[in-house]
């Protein structure tokens, strides 16, 4: 594959935060994979996983305790202030919540405004008429601008969100549990609107969510993380026919499917314990205490992740069904 | 011993605020049998948590005000009962469980005192007697460890142990009927899938009747034997889960389902998502609620309320286009074809 195929590549990225009395908490912990140009790159996993701080750690919010992140082939380590602006404007974040994350004091047409004006694009007059066309990109219209953000529902808000981003013209989006806070119907909207906007402008996504569903439809690859640490990683449509991890099969089980011919005839699979605190794990693969095919060799090895063929990689196979 | 627990007759709630009547719940009938899984489906504003709050009054009035409507609990009419009488219901034959398990809890009380709590002020035990009843609860939630969990605070469990510790108060007095108010929405599909398997399990074991909140779909199909879809304040399909699943009759329930993406399905191909956004309760809509939005409404959608059509079984839809006087958009909806009425989208 050309070097410049790849728009991220993550090297053994660590995020560990100190919680106090000595302990570590490993957020992040070993963590590598590539994003291509134009893919879409699903990361799943339950809360507590680490996957908002490796979003965030990708997108510089955070600065790795070690491990490499390049974007366009160029490390972060290496960026001089001038590079990390540029990064800072061709990387974009899109969140959560979109009642926190938009300013309720300023107006639509000041949000979506904000970041050109932070970055010197454009003359005043050229950003009033682009952000009337962001608005339209995004589904909304012209007599939104001048509205302020409580006017708006949980989805056009996130409308709103998005076209702040796109603002700055980014090639790589981090979205971050972007319609977990939506209706479902609304959630369709957005998804299809991320979709439209990948057709449309060539971006990439880094879509971090914990509905798996969801995440099967718009991702080309997933990546499932456990505990810090990617656990699987594979194309989407694989992931879901044959999942090699344990704890993948899990979590995929554990999604209801609606239809009730289907779900009566389903085993949802039992763990027994809750996922264990992220602080001071045991050496050993730390899904052990929860796994049903657990030996002794997996409590004292931790499993690094690795290509198990045709580009399905994974830290563990004792979950898969075809050879 | 009549076979309905719970029966509720056009029952009306609004709010009165500043801006004005906002009619959250209207004309809402329904009926719910012994030891049955109901699942009430909506977006939000739909109507479907106010709805059920308001059979034991638990909102505030004001602004919250039933306007009309019977409710028929265990034979039954409660809808005149005042608070006092209220009480002996609430908690005892009806429980509620909500969807963010930390406000519900008392964060500076431990975990045993809020289960016992409930047992000393309606059932006379003692106080060793509640507290051993308490564990077993607990127990019974799915809590392992119970006796080290009731001498911790609420902080000091995960998201999903705290459910656990609403779903062991709720049903500390054996109620009849359990009202669920999107009880994991907050939580990880893992453990959604743990709470939801202990809540059929303790319908089965207990004969309770569960009406249970949603708006997942996948989680509808795993629980419900009856779902009641609402839209706008109004019920628009109900019917046994595999109707509504298989054969909906109303555009509404159609487009939630095509909403949901399918693990098995094509990717490739757009999601159908419902254009334009739920109505606004303050001035609700003449007819239909779902008519702005719906690509088969007809003239007669936008100004008249459908009434109800029974298509048997209980399979009930609230749709002109299943109404006998209906024409050809309504036959080509009917036959499942895919048609995009003038005037839409």
């Amino acid at each position: 594959m050309a070097q410049n195929d790849l728009i991220l590549e993550v090297e053994h990225l660590c995020q560990h935060f100190s919680v106090g009395g000595g302990a570590t908490l490993k957020a992040v912990d070993d963590v590598s994979f590539f994003i291509r140009r134009r893919e879409i790159v699903g990361l799943v996993g339950e809360s507590g996983c680490g996957k908002t701080t490796l979003g965030r750690t990708v997108k510089q919010i955070y600065k790795p305790t070690s491990g490499e992140v390049r974007f366009n082939g160029k490390a972060f380590s290496q960026m001089d202030k001038n590079d990390r602006r540029e990064f800072s404007r061709r990387a974009q974040m899109i969140f959560q919540d979109p009642y926190s994350s938009l300013d309720p004091r300023m107006t639509v047409a000041e949000i979506v405004a904000e970041g050109m004006e932070i970055h010197g694009m454009y003359t005043e007059a050229r950003r009033r008429e682009r952000v009337i066309e962001l608005l339209n990109l995004v589904g909304l219209s012209k007599e939104h601008a001048n509205r302020f953000p409580h006017e708006f529902s949980g989805g056009q808000r996130q409308r709103v969100g998005i076209a702040r981003a796109l603002a700055l013209e980014p090639e790589f989006l981090v979205c971050d549990e972007p319609i977990s806070a939506l209706d479902v119907s609304i959630q369709a909207q957005i998804v299809n609107l991320f979709k439209e906007l990948r057709e449309k402008l060539g971006l990439t996504y880094l879509f971090i969510a914990h509905d798996l569903s969801m995440v099967k439809y718009i991702s080309d690859r997933i990546a499932v993380m456990y505990l810090g640490r990617i656990v699987e990683l594979t194309t989407s449509t694989e992931l879901y026919r044959n999942p090699y991890h344990p704890y993948t099969e899990f979590l995929l089980s554990a999604i209801p499917v609606p239809d009730p011919d289907l779900e009566s005839g389903r085993e949802h699979v039992r763990l027994a314990k809750e996922m264990p605190s992220p602080i001071n794990l045991p050496e050993g693969c730390s899904f052990y205490d929860r796994c049903p095919y657990a030996c002794e060799a997996c409590r004292k090895n931790k499993m690094e992740l690795r290509d198990m063929g045709g580009g399905h990689w994974s830290a563990c196979d004792k979950a898969r069904k075809e050879s | 011993m009549s076979e309905q627990i719970l029966k509720v007759e056009h029952f009306s709630v609004s709010f009165d605020t500043y801006a004005g009547e906002v009619q959250a719940v209207r004309d809402v009938s329904f009926a719910l049998n012994r030891g049955e899984i109901l699942s009430i489906v909506g977006e939000s504003g739909s109507g479907k948590s106010v709805m059920t709050q308001s059979l034991v009054k638990l909102l505030p009035a004001p602004p919250a005000r039933i306007k009309s409507g019977k409710v028929i609990f265990d034979g039954q009419d409660i809808s005149g009962y005042r608070f006092k009488q209220l009480r002996q219901i609430k908690g005892q034959k009806i429980a509620y469980i909500f969807q963010d398990p930390m406000t519900s809890l008392n964060p500076t009380v431990k975990i045993g005192k809020q289960v016992t709590e409930g047992l000393l002020a309606h059932a006379s035990v003692s106080r060793q007697e509640a507290r051993r009843k308490a564990v077993e609860l607990l127990r019974s939630a799915g809590i392992p460890n119970p006796d080290k969990r009731m001498e911790q605070y609420p902080h000091e469990l995960s998201g999903g142990m705290r459910q656990r510790v609403m779903i062991a108060i709720a049903i500390a007095m054996q109620p009849q009927l359990l009202v669920a108010d999107e009880p994991t929405t907050a939580l990880d599909v893992t453990i959604q899938s743990q709470i939801l398997g202990t809540i059929k399990d303790l319908n089965r074991s207990l004969g309770m009747a569960v009406i249970l909140i949603t708006h997942d779909m996948g989680v509808v199909a795993g629980m419900a034997q009856r779902v009641m879809v609402m839209y706008g304040g109004r019920v628009v399909e109900s019917g046994a889960v595999r109707d509504i699943f298989y054969h909906s009759a109303h555009p509404y329930t159609r487009s939630l389902l095509a909403a949901v993406p399918r693990l098995d399905a094509d990717s490739t191909a757009p999601l159908e998502h419902i254009v334009g956004s739920p109505p606004d309760m303050l001035a609700p809509p003449a007819g239909c609620p779902f008519a702005p939005r719906c690509r088969y409404a007809m003239e007669v959608c936008r100004s008249h309320m459908p009434g109800r059509t029974e298509l048997g079984d209980g399979h009930d839809t609230y749709c002109w286009l299943c109404d006998s006087r209906a024409g050809e958009t309504a036959q080509a909806f009917l036959r499942g074809e895919r048609v995009v009425h003038s005037g839409t989208e």
